[in-house]
């Protein structure tokens, strides 16, 4: 009859095998899913700003500045139904600066437009800042203005 | 030569058929013993490096989570600290020269930026924000290029 089983010692080593390859898949995916919300929130700033040109195009101006959740009514007609600016991880606010001194070396810049993006992962804002390919992003760690031209 | 003819020279050296089988059971457990003895020893230190690469990837994906990001650099923070309250100061004087007036607080122009303070006293007015250690004070008629500045380095992407 063959007795032999597996030791404690094997079986230690069969789950901290395991316990290695969770280490290094589960950051892997973390990443993966962060891209994959920033791509989203990104999505969401091109549609915030199509939707704003368009009512410049109607109106001649941009909706005033927002508190942060609030879609500006002047927006919604051109935002995809069931647009939020509350998400589960992620808050957005509409932002219209006047600007009557203009902006250094672009003095007749009269208006500086922007979504402030607001999250607690510092890591989501990093992928957010990262994917952003428009003129002007700052902020902190947890909330950052993308400034839309 | 076949087994049959093999084992029945074998039990033929042999003095007796009990002898046969105490030396059979000897071979095997001398068989045995060097090959179970080793692999049980080497399987412990086995274990404690795969223990030790398991921790050190414990300890540094929780370090990666929980430290600070090199790329937000404390200076960044400061820099879009001083043009955000660039672009307050621009809506406060455009609401000042319109109305004659200051706001009793931001949230009027909807300009309120969470860590600055704004306090106003007559015609005068003072914003502070905190960042880290340091506090950014602008009070109404100082000069604002210092604030403007914030602009140029955030849109050069060159910050100290």
């Amino acid at each position: 009859m063959n007795r032999r089983g597996v030791t404690f010692v094997e079986l230690m080593i069969v789950v901290t095998i395991l316990g290695i390859l969770a280490n290094v898949a589960i950051p892997k995916v973390q990443d993966v899913r962060r891209r994959a919300e920033a791509a989203s929130v990104i999505a969401d700033f091109h549609a915030v700003r199509a939707a704003a040109f368009d009512r410049f195009a109607e109106a001649e101006t941009f909706p005033s500045s927002k508190g942060w959740g609030q879609v500006p009514a002047e927006l919604m007609a051109s935002l995809p139904q069931g647009f939020t600016f509350q998400l589960p991880n992620v808050t957005y606010r509409w932002r219209r600066w006047s600007l009557p001194n203009g902006l250094p070396r672009r003095q007749r810049q009269s208006l500086l437009l922007g979504l402030q993006v607001r999250t607690d992962d510092p890591r989501l804002m990093e992928s957010i800042k990262g994917l952003y390919g428009g003129p002007l992003a700052f902020g902190s760690a947890t909330q950052v203005t993308l400034v839309i031209e | 030569m076949t087994p049959r003819e093999a084992r029945k020279s074998t039990l033929s050296a042999s003095e007796s058929p009990a002898q046969y089988f105490e030396e059979i059971l000897e071979r095997e457990a001398t068989a045995a013993r060097p090959r179970t003895l080793p692999r049980r020893l080497s399987q412990v230190p086995l274990l404690l490096t795969l223990l030790a690469v398991a921790i050190s990837l414990t300890a540094w994906n929780l370090i990666g989570t929980t430290g600070n990001l090199d790329s937000l650099r404390a200076g960044e923070e400061e820099v879009a600290t001083r043009f955000t309250l660039y672009l307050i100061v621009q809506t406060l004087e455009l609401y000042r020269d319109s109305t004659g007036t200051l706001p009793t607080e931001l949230e009027v122009l909807n300009v309120n930026e969470e860590g600055v303070q704004y306090a106003v006293s007559g015609n005068a007015y003072e914003l502070r924000a905190k960042v880290g250690e340091r506090e950014i004070v602008y009070r109404s008629g100082e000069d604002m290029s210092e604030l403007a500045r914030a602009y140029e380095l955030l849109s050069r992407n060159q910050i100290q």
